[in-house]
Protein backbone atom coordinates (compact mmCIF):
# COMPACT_ATOMS: atom_id res chain seq x y z
CA UNK A 1 0.00 0.00 0.00
CA UNK A 2 2.96 2.40 0.66
CA UNK A 3 4.40 1.44 -2.54
CA UNK A 4 1.32 2.24 -4.12
CA UNK A 5 0.84 5.51 -2.07
CA UNK A 6 4.61 6.51 -3.69
CA UNK A 7 3.89 5.52 -6.90
CA UNK A 8 0.96 8.24 -6.94
CA UNK A 9 2.55 10.51 -5.40
CA UNK A 10 5.59 10.44 -7.61
CA UNK A 11 3.14 10.56 -10.76
CA UNK A 12 1.08 13.60 -9.26
CA UNK A 13 4.44 15.25 -8.86
CA UNK A 14 4.57 14.47 -12.31
CA UNK A 15 7.97 12.79 -11.74
CA UNK A 16 10.23 11.71 -14.90
CA UNK A 17 12.93 12.60 -12.36
CA UNK A 18 15.91 10.79 -14.05
CA UNK A 19 19.62 10.93 -13.12
CA UNK A 20 21.46 12.74 -16.30
CA UNK A 21 24.52 13.59 -14.60
CA UNK A 22 26.47 15.46 -17.22
CA UNK A 23 29.56 17.53 -16.86
CA UNK A 24 29.82 20.59 -13.94
CA UNK A 25 32.35 22.76 -13.23
CA UNK A 26 32.79 25.61 -11.75
CA UNK A 27 35.55 27.88 -10.27
CA UNK A 28 34.73 30.51 -7.97
CA UNK A 29 36.86 32.98 -7.12
CA UNK A 30 35.83 34.96 -3.32
CA UNK A 31 37.87 37.72 -1.34
CA UNK A 32 37.18 38.57 1.89
CA UNK A 33 39.03 41.64 4.39
CA UNK A 34 38.48 41.68 7.46
CA UNK A 35 39.32 44.27 10.18
CA UNK A 36 39.40 42.92 13.69
CA UNK A 37 40.07 44.10 17.46
CA UNK A 38 41.12 41.61 19.86
CA UNK A 39 41.46 43.30 23.48
CA UNK A 40 43.83 40.33 24.47
CA UNK A 41 46.33 39.42 22.15
CA UNK A 42 49.07 37.79 24.14
CA UNK A 43 45.68 35.78 26.43
CA UNK A 44 47.09 37.17 29.39
CA UNK A 45 45.00 37.13 33.11
CA UNK A 46 46.32 40.89 33.90
CA UNK A 47 48.07 43.55 32.14
CA UNK A 48 46.00 42.72 28.91
CA UNK A 49 47.46 44.08 25.19
CA UNK A 50 44.64 44.77 22.30
CA UNK A 51 45.36 45.45 18.91
CA UNK A 52 43.93 45.79 15.84
CA UNK A 53 44.31 43.66 12.91
CA UNK A 54 43.46 43.30 9.10
CA UNK A 55 43.07 40.03 7.68
CA UNK A 56 43.02 39.72 3.63
CA UNK A 57 41.52 36.06 2.71
CA UNK A 58 41.49 35.48 -1.31
CA UNK A 59 39.48 32.06 -1.96
CA UNK A 60 39.51 29.28 -4.69
CA UNK A 61 36.64 26.99 -4.56
CA UNK A 62 36.65 24.60 -7.82
CA UNK A 63 34.28 21.27 -8.34
CA UNK A 64 34.68 19.02 -11.17
CA UNK A 65 31.59 16.65 -11.58
CA UNK A 66 31.31 13.77 -13.49
CA UNK A 67 29.26 10.74 -13.83
CA UNK A 68 31.13 8.91 -11.55
CA UNK A 69 34.30 11.35 -10.60
CA UNK A 70 34.08 14.19 -8.03
CA UNK A 71 36.80 16.03 -7.39
CA UNK A 72 36.87 19.19 -4.91
CA UNK A 73 39.41 22.03 -4.08
CA UNK A 74 39.32 24.75 -1.49
CA UNK A 75 42.12 26.98 -0.84
CA UNK A 76 42.27 30.17 1.20
CA UNK A 77 45.80 31.77 2.01
CA UNK A 78 45.26 34.51 5.10
CA UNK A 79 47.38 37.26 5.10
CA UNK A 80 47.09 39.16 8.62
CA UNK A 81 48.51 42.40 10.05
CA UNK A 82 48.62 43.82 13.39
CA UNK A 83 48.18 47.39 14.05
CA UNK A 84 49.66 47.72 17.38
CA UNK A 85 53.32 49.21 17.78
CA UNK A 86 54.26 47.36 20.35
CA UNK A 87 53.75 43.81 19.13
CA UNK A 88 56.85 42.45 18.22
CA UNK A 89 54.77 39.95 15.65
CA UNK A 90 53.31 41.88 12.59
CA UNK A 91 52.12 39.58 10.13
CA UNK A 92 51.23 35.87 10.26
CA UNK A 93 50.37 33.95 6.76
CA UNK A 94 48.06 30.94 6.70
CA UNK A 95 47.18 28.67 3.88
CA UNK A 96 45.03 26.08 3.72
CA UNK A 97 44.03 23.52 1.11
CA UNK A 98 41.20 20.98 1.05
CA UNK A 99 40.78 18.96 -1.48
CA UNK A 100 38.59 15.79 -1.77
CA UNK A 101 38.23 12.88 -4.60
CA UNK A 102 34.99 11.07 -4.62
CA UNK A 103 35.18 7.74 -7.29
CA UNK A 104 32.70 5.33 -7.54
CA UNK A 105 34.17 2.35 -9.51
CA UNK A 106 30.93 0.53 -9.33
CA UNK A 107 27.50 0.21 -7.90
CA UNK A 108 28.89 -1.52 -4.78
CA UNK A 109 32.36 -0.41 -4.51
CA UNK A 110 33.44 3.51 -4.43
CA UNK A 111 36.22 5.37 -2.60
CA UNK A 112 36.88 8.77 -1.05
CA UNK A 113 40.72 10.30 -0.66
CA UNK A 114 40.38 13.73 1.03
CA UNK A 115 43.62 15.99 1.80
CA UNK A 116 43.58 18.51 4.07
CA UNK A 117 46.31 20.93 4.54
CA UNK A 118 47.73 23.91 6.82
CA UNK A 119 50.39 25.72 6.53
CA UNK A 120 51.26 28.77 9.10
CA UNK A 121 54.10 30.87 9.51
CA UNK A 122 53.81 32.53 12.52
CA UNK A 123 57.20 34.32 14.02
CA UNK A 124 58.00 34.09 17.50
CA UNK A 125 56.09 36.77 19.34
CA UNK A 126 58.09 39.18 22.11
CA UNK A 127 56.61 41.63 24.67
CA UNK A 128 57.37 45.14 24.46
CA UNK A 129 60.66 44.01 27.10
CA UNK A 130 61.95 41.90 24.71
CA UNK A 131 60.65 38.86 26.53
CA UNK A 132 59.28 35.95 24.90
CA UNK A 133 55.67 35.55 24.98
CA UNK A 134 55.46 32.81 21.88
CA UNK A 135 58.64 31.32 19.94
CA UNK A 136 58.47 30.73 16.12
CA UNK A 137 55.20 28.67 15.83
CA UNK A 138 55.29 27.91 12.15
CA UNK A 139 53.93 24.73 11.38
CA UNK A 140 53.04 22.34 8.71
CA UNK A 141 50.08 20.54 9.36
CA UNK A 142 48.39 18.01 7.03
CA UNK A 143 45.96 14.83 7.53
CA UNK A 144 45.13 12.58 4.47
CA UNK A 145 42.48 10.07 4.78
CA UNK A 146 40.79 7.35 2.37
CA UNK A 147 37.97 5.06 2.88
CA UNK A 148 36.57 2.56 0.41
CA UNK A 149 33.27 1.56 0.92
CA UNK A 150 31.52 -1.63 -0.14
CA UNK A 151 27.95 -1.89 -0.50
CA UNK A 152 27.68 -5.74 0.60
CA UNK A 153 23.64 -5.71 0.50
CA UNK A 154 21.15 -3.14 -0.38
CA UNK A 155 20.74 -2.57 3.48
CA UNK A 156 24.22 -3.59 4.70
CA UNK A 157 27.19 -1.20 4.11
CA UNK A 158 30.99 -1.44 5.21
CA UNK A 159 33.53 1.24 5.42
CA UNK A 160 37.74 0.74 5.44
CA UNK A 161 38.94 3.81 6.76
CA UNK A 162 42.54 5.21 7.45
CA UNK A 163 43.79 8.94 8.03
CA UNK A 164 47.71 9.56 7.96
CA UNK A 165 47.91 12.84 10.04
CA UNK A 166 51.53 14.72 10.23
CA UNK A 167 52.27 17.93 12.31
CA UNK A 168 55.45 19.42 11.59
CA UNK A 169 57.23 22.91 13.28
CA UNK A 170 59.57 24.79 12.02
CA UNK A 171 61.38 25.94 15.42
CA UNK A 172 63.79 22.97 16.30
CA UNK A 173 62.99 23.80 19.71
CA UNK A 174 59.13 24.21 19.62
CA UNK A 175 59.59 21.21 17.42
CA UNK A 176 61.28 18.29 19.10
CA UNK A 177 58.36 18.07 21.40
CA UNK A 178 55.85 18.89 19.47
CA UNK A 179 56.17 17.00 16.41
CA UNK A 180 54.20 13.80 15.95
CA UNK A 181 52.16 11.88 13.61
CA UNK A 182 48.80 9.87 13.83
CA UNK A 183 48.27 6.85 11.99
CA UNK A 184 44.24 5.76 12.33
CA UNK A 185 42.69 3.00 10.76
CA UNK A 186 38.55 2.07 10.92
CA UNK A 187 36.08 -0.65 9.95
CA UNK A 188 32.35 0.71 10.17
CA UNK A 189 29.65 -1.76 9.27
CA UNK A 190 26.09 0.18 8.61
CA UNK A 191 23.24 -1.32 8.78
CA UNK A 192 19.93 -0.05 7.62
CA UNK A 193 17.20 -1.46 9.62
CA UNK A 194 14.33 0.91 8.89
CA UNK A 195 13.70 4.13 6.27
CA UNK A 196 14.49 5.85 10.08
CA UNK A 197 17.44 3.86 11.40
CA UNK A 198 20.87 3.04 11.02
CA UNK A 199 23.35 0.56 13.38
CA UNK A 200 26.91 0.75 12.85
CA UNK A 201 29.66 -1.31 14.13
CA UNK A 202 32.97 0.17 14.47
CA UNK A 203 36.53 -0.70 15.36
CA UNK A 204 39.28 1.83 15.11
CA UNK A 205 42.68 1.94 16.04
CA UNK A 206 45.20 4.94 15.78
CA UNK A 207 48.57 5.29 16.91
CA UNK A 208 50.36 8.92 17.91
CA UNK A 209 53.84 9.00 17.66
CA UNK A 210 55.99 12.02 18.78
CA UNK A 211 58.83 12.19 16.31
CA UNK A 212 61.50 13.71 17.85
CA UNK A 213 63.27 13.39 20.65
CA UNK A 214 63.55 16.31 23.55
CA UNK A 215 62.30 16.24 26.96
CA UNK A 216 58.42 15.13 26.37
CA UNK A 217 59.14 13.52 23.06
CA UNK A 218 58.68 10.10 24.98
CA UNK A 219 54.33 10.88 25.10
CA UNK A 220 53.78 8.24 21.59
CA UNK A 221 50.53 5.70 22.45
CA UNK A 222 48.19 3.71 20.67
CA UNK A 223 44.96 3.28 21.16
CA UNK A 224 42.25 0.61 20.13
CA UNK A 225 38.16 1.74 20.44
CA UNK A 226 35.36 -0.54 19.93
CA UNK A 227 31.46 0.44 19.79
CA UNK A 228 28.33 1.01 18.02
CA UNK A 229 26.69 3.91 16.88
CA UNK A 230 22.93 4.88 15.77
CA UNK A 231 21.43 6.98 13.16
CA UNK A 232 17.61 7.98 13.52
CA UNK A 233 15.65 10.59 11.81
CA UNK A 234 13.15 11.75 14.58
CA UNK A 235 11.35 13.16 12.54
CA UNK A 236 11.65 14.93 8.79
CA UNK A 237 13.16 17.85 10.63
CA UNK A 238 15.24 16.36 13.08
CA UNK A 239 17.94 13.88 12.74
CA UNK A 240 20.32 12.78 15.48
CA UNK A 241 23.58 10.60 15.58
CA UNK A 242 25.15 8.40 18.44
CA UNK A 243 27.42 6.33 19.22
CA UNK A 244 29.50 4.91 21.90
CA UNK A 245 32.19 2.21 23.19
CA UNK A 246 35.29 1.82 24.80
CA UNK A 247 38.96 2.96 24.44
CA UNK A 248 42.22 1.54 25.67
CA UNK A 249 45.46 3.91 25.56
CA UNK A 250 48.64 2.18 25.56
CA UNK A 251 51.75 4.19 26.20
CA UNK A 252 55.28 3.73 25.14
CA UNK A 253 56.75 4.51 28.40
CA UNK A 254 56.23 1.99 30.71
CA UNK A 255 56.09 4.71 33.46
CA UNK A 256 53.17 5.68 31.99
CA UNK A 257 49.87 3.27 33.56
CA UNK A 258 47.36 2.18 29.97
CA UNK A 259 44.14 4.14 29.97
CA UNK A 260 41.08 2.50 29.90
CA UNK A 261 37.85 4.90 29.28
CA UNK A 262 34.93 4.93 27.53
CA UNK A 263 33.68 7.48 24.65
CA UNK A 264 31.00 8.08 23.03
CA UNK A 265 29.43 10.99 21.00
CA UNK A 266 26.21 12.37 19.77
CA UNK A 267 25.05 15.02 17.54
CA UNK A 268 21.43 16.57 16.63
CA UNK A 269 20.66 18.44 14.20
CA UNK A 270 16.90 20.63 13.72
CA UNK A 271 15.62 22.03 10.99
CA UNK A 272 13.05 24.14 12.42
CA UNK A 273 11.92 26.03 8.96
CA UNK A 274 14.78 26.62 5.94
CA UNK A 275 15.03 29.91 7.67
CA UNK A 276 15.90 28.62 11.19
CA UNK A 277 18.21 25.66 12.10
CA UNK A 278 19.96 24.39 15.14
CA UNK A 279 22.93 22.03 15.73
CA UNK A 280 24.01 20.70 18.98
CA UNK A 281 26.48 17.78 20.54
CA UNK A 282 28.59 16.58 22.45
CA UNK A 283 31.63 13.70 22.46
CA UNK A 284 33.54 12.58 25.04
CA UNK A 285 36.51 10.50 24.95
CA UNK A 286 40.84 9.77 25.10
CA UNK A 287 42.55 12.87 23.51
CA UNK A 288 46.07 13.79 22.82
CA UNK A 289 47.11 16.18 25.68
CA UNK A 290 47.99 19.87 24.80
CA UNK A 291 49.44 20.26 27.64
CA UNK A 292 52.94 19.46 28.09
CA UNK A 293 54.43 16.83 29.77
CA UNK A 294 51.17 14.87 29.74
CA UNK A 295 50.66 11.97 27.42
CA UNK A 296 46.84 12.15 27.10
CA UNK A 297 43.80 13.93 28.49
CA UNK A 298 40.61 12.80 29.05
CA UNK A 299 38.43 15.49 26.92
CA UNK A 300 34.61 16.10 26.93
CA UNK A 301 33.32 18.44 24.36
CA UNK A 302 29.99 19.89 23.43
CA UNK A 303 28.71 22.85 21.50
CA UNK A 304 25.21 24.07 20.24
CA UNK A 305 24.67 26.56 17.20
CA UNK A 306 21.59 28.07 15.72
CA UNK A 307 21.16 29.88 11.89
CA UNK A 308 18.11 31.92 11.28
CA UNK A 309 17.92 33.92 8.33
CA UNK A 310 15.74 37.29 9.47
CA UNK A 311 14.89 38.45 6.00
CA UNK A 312 16.16 37.55 2.47
CA UNK A 313 19.23 39.50 2.86
CA UNK A 314 20.35 39.48 6.45
CA UNK A 315 21.17 36.22 8.46
CA UNK A 316 22.31 36.12 11.99
CA UNK A 317 24.32 33.05 13.75
CA UNK A 318 25.45 32.32 16.79
CA UNK A 319 26.91 28.72 18.72
CA UNK A 320 29.22 28.26 21.72
CA UNK A 321 31.31 25.43 22.94
CA UNK A 322 32.28 23.74 26.36
CA UNK A 323 35.77 21.70 26.16
CA UNK A 324 36.79 20.01 29.51
CA UNK A 325 40.43 17.98 29.09
CA UNK A 326 41.04 16.53 32.55
CA UNK A 327 44.36 15.00 33.11
CA UNK A 328 46.47 12.87 35.54
CA UNK A 329 49.89 13.39 36.65
CA UNK A 330 50.63 9.92 36.47
CA UNK A 331 50.24 9.95 32.44
CA UNK A 332 53.16 12.88 32.38
CA UNK A 333 56.33 11.76 30.71
CA UNK A 334 57.92 13.72 33.14
CA UNK A 335 57.23 13.16 36.89
CA UNK A 336 59.37 15.05 38.23
CA UNK A 337 58.43 18.59 37.82
CA UNK A 338 57.12 21.42 35.64
CA UNK A 339 58.89 22.65 33.03
CA UNK A 340 58.47 25.77 30.88
CA UNK A 341 59.95 25.69 26.79
CA UNK A 342 61.17 28.60 25.90
CA UNK A 343 62.45 29.12 22.12
CA UNK A 344 65.74 27.73 22.92
CA UNK A 345 65.87 26.80 26.31
CA UNK A 346 63.89 24.39 28.78
CA UNK A 347 63.88 25.84 31.89
CA UNK A 348 62.99 23.68 35.22
CA UNK A 349 60.05 25.63 37.73
CA UNK A 350 60.53 22.95 40.71
CA UNK A 351 56.87 23.04 41.04
CA UNK A 352 55.54 18.96 40.57
CA UNK A 353 53.11 17.88 38.07
CA UNK A 354 49.62 17.62 39.18
CA UNK A 355 46.31 16.44 38.22
CA UNK A 356 43.97 19.32 36.85
CA UNK A 357 41.26 20.21 34.53
CA UNK A 358 41.55 22.64 31.58
CA UNK A 359 38.34 24.27 30.08
CA UNK A 360 37.93 26.40 27.61
CA UNK A 361 34.53 28.47 26.92
CA UNK A 362 33.68 30.17 23.41
CA UNK A 363 30.69 31.61 22.13
CA UNK A 364 30.36 33.65 19.03
CA UNK A 365 28.09 35.88 17.09
CA UNK A 366 27.65 36.92 13.59
CA UNK A 367 25.26 39.15 11.70
CA UNK A 368 25.78 38.99 7.82
CA UNK A 369 24.02 41.16 5.02
CA UNK A 370 23.64 40.99 1.40
CA UNK A 371 24.54 44.45 -0.04
CA UNK A 372 24.53 43.05 -3.66
CA UNK A 373 23.89 39.98 -5.43
CA UNK A 374 27.97 38.76 -4.77
CA UNK A 375 28.38 41.56 -1.70
CA UNK A 376 28.11 40.63 1.59
CA UNK A 377 29.44 42.93 5.17
CA UNK A 378 28.88 40.92 8.04
CA UNK A 379 30.19 42.21 12.10
CA UNK A 380 31.01 39.35 14.49
CA UNK A 381 31.73 38.97 18.03
CA UNK A 382 33.34 36.13 19.61
CA UNK A 383 34.25 35.77 23.97
CA UNK A 384 36.89 33.15 24.66
CA UNK A 385 37.78 32.39 28.24
CA UNK A 386 40.21 29.53 29.53
CA UNK A 387 39.80 28.18 33.44
CA UNK A 388 42.55 26.33 34.12
CA UNK A 389 44.51 24.34 37.02
CA UNK A 390 47.61 23.72 34.70
CA UNK A 391 48.28 27.40 32.95
CA UNK A 392 46.92 30.79 33.27
CA UNK A 393 43.37 31.42 33.38
CA UNK A 394 42.87 34.43 30.40
CA UNK A 395 39.47 35.59 28.55
CA UNK A 396 39.51 37.56 25.51
CA UNK A 397 36.66 39.73 23.06
CA UNK A 398 37.20 39.85 19.86
CA UNK A 399 34.95 42.25 17.13
CA UNK A 400 35.14 42.42 13.53
CA UNK A 401 33.71 43.51 10.81
CA UNK A 402 34.08 42.34 7.31
CA UNK A 403 33.17 42.72 3.53
CA UNK A 404 32.79 39.82 1.68
CA UNK A 405 32.52 39.66 -2.49
CA UNK A 406 32.14 36.80 -5.28
CA UNK A 407 33.71 36.93 -8.53
CA UNK B 1 27.03 8.35 -6.71
CA UNK B 2 26.78 4.72 -6.73
CA UNK B 3 23.13 4.69 -8.32
CA UNK B 4 23.92 7.73 -10.30
CA UNK B 5 26.83 5.82 -11.69
CA UNK B 6 24.32 2.31 -12.29
CA UNK B 7 21.87 3.74 -13.79
CA UNK B 8 22.33 7.11 -16.05
CA UNK B 9 23.05 7.25 -19.91
CA UNK B 10 24.37 10.35 -20.81
CA UNK B 11 24.15 9.53 -24.20
CA UNK B 12 20.35 8.86 -24.57
CA UNK B 13 16.91 10.25 -23.23
CA UNK B 14 16.41 10.90 -19.44
CA UNK B 15 14.18 7.92 -18.13
CA UNK B 16 12.21 7.96 -15.55
CA UNK B 17 13.83 6.27 -12.65
CA UNK B 18 13.59 6.05 -8.74
CA UNK B 19 16.23 7.89 -7.42
CA UNK B 20 16.78 7.86 -3.75
CA UNK B 21 16.75 11.44 -2.37
CA UNK B 22 20.42 10.17 -0.74
CA UNK B 23 21.62 10.50 -3.89
CA UNK B 24 20.56 13.87 -5.08
CA UNK B 25 21.72 14.91 -1.72
CA UNK B 26 24.90 13.83 -2.43
CA UNK B 27 25.00 15.61 -5.94
CA UNK B 28 23.59 18.93 -3.94
CA UNK B 29 26.30 18.75 -1.37
CA UNK B 30 29.51 18.31 -3.98
CA UNK B 31 27.96 21.16 -6.08
CA UNK B 32 27.40 23.57 -3.58
CA UNK B 33 30.93 23.03 -2.41
CA UNK B 34 29.84 21.63 0.41
CA UNK B 35 31.77 18.15 1.07
CA UNK B 36 34.83 19.52 2.49
CA UNK B 37 33.05 19.34 5.48
CA UNK B 38 32.19 16.19 5.41
CA UNK B 39 34.72 13.43 7.08
CA UNK B 40 35.79 10.71 4.60
CA UNK B 41 33.39 8.26 5.44
CA UNK B 42 29.99 10.07 5.85
CA UNK B 43 26.86 8.46 6.56
CA UNK B 44 23.66 9.63 5.35
CA UNK B 45 22.81 11.86 8.08
CA UNK B 46 26.17 13.40 7.72
CA UNK B 47 24.81 14.23 4.57
CA UNK B 48 21.55 15.95 5.41
CA UNK B 49 22.81 17.37 8.37
CA UNK B 50 24.98 19.82 6.99
CA UNK B 51 22.83 20.25 3.68
CA UNK B 52 20.01 20.88 6.59
CA UNK B 53 22.83 23.40 8.53
CA UNK B 54 22.43 25.25 5.34
CA UNK B 55 18.70 25.37 5.20
CA UNK B 56 18.35 22.70 2.26
CA UNK B 57 15.64 20.25 2.60
CA UNK B 58 12.65 18.93 0.78
CA UNK B 59 9.14 19.56 2.21
CA UNK B 60 9.05 16.83 4.37
CA UNK B 61 12.62 16.53 5.00
CA UNK B 62 15.70 13.94 4.06
CA UNK B 63 14.77 10.15 3.70
CA UNK B 64 17.49 8.34 2.17
CA UNK B 65 15.54 5.82 0.10
CA UNK B 66 12.52 7.42 -0.43
CA UNK B 67 12.07 8.57 -4.53
CA UNK B 68 13.26 11.89 -5.31
CA UNK B 69 9.80 13.66 -6.70
CA UNK B 70 9.79 16.97 -8.93
CA UNK B 71 8.39 18.87 -5.98
CA UNK B 72 11.27 17.82 -4.32
CA UNK B 73 14.45 18.44 -6.34
CA UNK B 74 12.55 21.78 -7.20
CA UNK B 75 12.36 22.14 -3.71
CA UNK B 76 16.24 22.16 -2.81
CA UNK B 77 17.44 23.39 -6.19
CA UNK B 78 16.13 26.44 -5.38
CA UNK B 79 16.74 26.52 -1.76
CA UNK B 80 20.63 25.59 -2.90
CA UNK B 81 20.54 28.31 -5.27
CA UNK B 82 19.73 30.64 -2.25
CA UNK B 83 16.57 32.16 -4.04
CA UNK B 84 13.75 30.37 -1.25
CA UNK B 85 12.88 34.01 -0.77
CA UNK B 86 12.06 34.42 -4.27
CA UNK B 87 8.70 31.58 -4.25
CA UNK B 88 5.49 34.11 -3.39
CA UNK B 89 3.98 30.97 -2.32
CA UNK B 90 5.94 28.57 -1.02
CA UNK B 91 3.10 26.11 0.44
CA UNK B 92 2.40 25.26 -3.08
CA UNK B 93 4.82 22.76 -4.44
CA UNK B 94 3.96 23.51 -8.06
CA UNK B 95 5.33 27.37 -7.40
CA UNK B 96 8.96 25.70 -6.59
CA UNK B 97 8.66 24.27 -10.41
CA UNK B 98 7.22 27.19 -11.81
CA UNK B 99 10.08 29.23 -10.55
CA UNK B 100 12.78 27.06 -11.82
CA UNK B 101 10.99 26.96 -15.12
CA UNK B 102 10.94 30.75 -14.76
CA UNK B 103 14.21 30.92 -15.35
CA UNK B 104 15.13 28.06 -17.45
CA UNK B 105 16.19 25.72 -15.13
CA UNK B 106 15.05 22.21 -16.89
CA UNK B 107 13.87 19.55 -13.80
CA UNK B 108 13.67 16.36 -16.34
CA UNK B 109 17.06 15.16 -14.66
CA UNK B 110 18.77 15.82 -11.59
CA UNK B 111 22.45 16.06 -13.56
CA UNK B 112 19.84 19.36 -15.67
CA UNK B 113 18.17 20.79 -12.17
CA UNK B 114 21.74 20.91 -10.21
CA UNK B 115 23.67 22.27 -13.22
CA UNK B 116 22.83 25.85 -12.05
CA UNK B 117 24.12 25.29 -8.80
CA UNK B 118 27.76 27.09 -7.45
CA UNK B 119 29.54 26.49 -4.51
CA UNK B 120 27.92 28.64 -1.32
CA UNK B 121 29.36 31.88 -0.67
CA UNK B 122 28.73 31.67 3.00
CA UNK B 123 28.69 28.10 3.53
CA UNK B 124 27.58 27.34 6.92
CA UNK B 125 29.62 24.39 8.81
CA UNK B 126 30.57 22.87 11.89
CA UNK B 127 34.62 22.65 11.92
CA UNK B 128 36.02 24.62 15.14
CA UNK B 129 33.43 22.34 17.25
CA UNK B 130 32.60 18.83 16.69
CA UNK B 131 31.12 15.95 18.61
CA UNK B 132 33.40 13.47 16.68
CA UNK B 133 35.42 11.60 18.72
CA UNK B 134 36.36 8.77 15.74
CA UNK B 135 39.85 9.39 14.69
CA UNK B 136 39.56 8.65 11.02
CA UNK B 137 36.65 11.29 11.04
CA UNK B 138 38.45 14.03 12.74
CA UNK B 139 39.19 17.30 11.22
CA UNK B 140 42.55 19.21 11.92
CA UNK B 141 42.79 21.61 14.91
CA UNK B 142 45.37 24.39 14.00
CA UNK B 143 43.28 27.30 12.09
CA UNK B 144 45.17 30.20 13.53
CA UNK B 145 42.87 32.96 11.56
CA UNK B 146 39.67 31.27 13.47
CA UNK B 147 37.94 28.87 12.59
CA UNK B 148 34.06 28.59 11.25
CA UNK B 149 31.42 27.07 13.69
CA UNK B 150 27.69 27.43 12.14
CA UNK B 151 29.00 31.09 10.82
CA UNK B 152 30.29 33.23 13.84
CA UNK B 153 34.70 32.93 13.82
CA UNK B 154 35.46 31.00 16.59
CA UNK B 155 39.28 31.77 17.89
CA UNK B 156 41.11 28.29 18.48
CA UNK B 157 42.85 28.47 22.10
CA UNK B 158 46.72 28.13 20.23
CA UNK B 159 50.15 29.36 21.51
CA UNK B 160 49.47 27.44 24.86
CA UNK B 161 50.70 24.02 24.41
CA UNK B 162 54.24 25.35 25.36
CA UNK B 163 53.08 26.55 29.00
CA UNK B 164 54.12 24.02 31.54
CA UNK B 165 52.08 22.78 34.22
CA UNK B 166 51.52 25.03 37.30
CA UNK B 167 50.41 28.82 37.59
CA UNK B 168 53.18 30.48 35.55
CA UNK B 169 53.53 33.85 34.04
CA UNK B 170 52.22 34.57 30.21
CA UNK B 171 56.48 35.70 30.38
CA UNK B 172 58.04 32.80 30.56
CA UNK B 173 61.59 32.91 32.05
CA UNK B 174 63.10 31.93 29.01
CA UNK B 175 66.19 33.94 28.26
CA UNK B 176 65.45 37.12 25.74
CA UNK B 177 66.16 36.46 21.75
CA UNK B 178 66.69 38.80 19.71
CA UNK B 179 65.98 42.57 20.00
CA UNK B 180 64.29 45.03 18.30
CA UNK B 181 66.65 47.83 19.61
Amino acid sequence: MKKIVLIFTTVAAGVGVSLGLGANNDIQLNNSLRFSWDDNYYQAKTNKTSTGSITEQPEIVANYNRETTYLGLHYRPSFTWFLNPDIDRRQTVQHELDATWNQTLSPRFSFTLTDTLRRGLQPELLDRNNQFVFPDQSYLENSLGGSVGIQLRETTRVDVSGRYYDLRYDEAAVASNNNYKIYSGGLTLRQEISKATSVMGMLNFDSVTYTATGSYAARSSSTTSAGVGLDQVFSPRLLGSISGGWQYRGFELSSISGQNSPYGNFSLTYLFNPRLRMTAGAGYSLWEATIQPYASQERLSSFASVGYDITARMSFYISGGVTRGKYLAEQAANQGSAIVEGANQTSVTGQPVIDGVDTIYQAGARLAYQLLRHNWVDIGYSYTTLSSDLRPDFDKNIYDVGWRVTF
Amino acid sequence: MSTLAATAATNQPPRTVEVPQLELAKVVVEATGLARFLPVNPSPNDYFSILMANGIAPEGGWEAGKPVNRYDLARVIVLAMKQGNKIEHPENPQAWIYYLIGINVPINTIGLATKPLEPLALPIGPTAYSSQVNTTKRLPRLVPTGDIQFGPIMQPIRELFIVGPGPQPVTPTAPVKGSRL
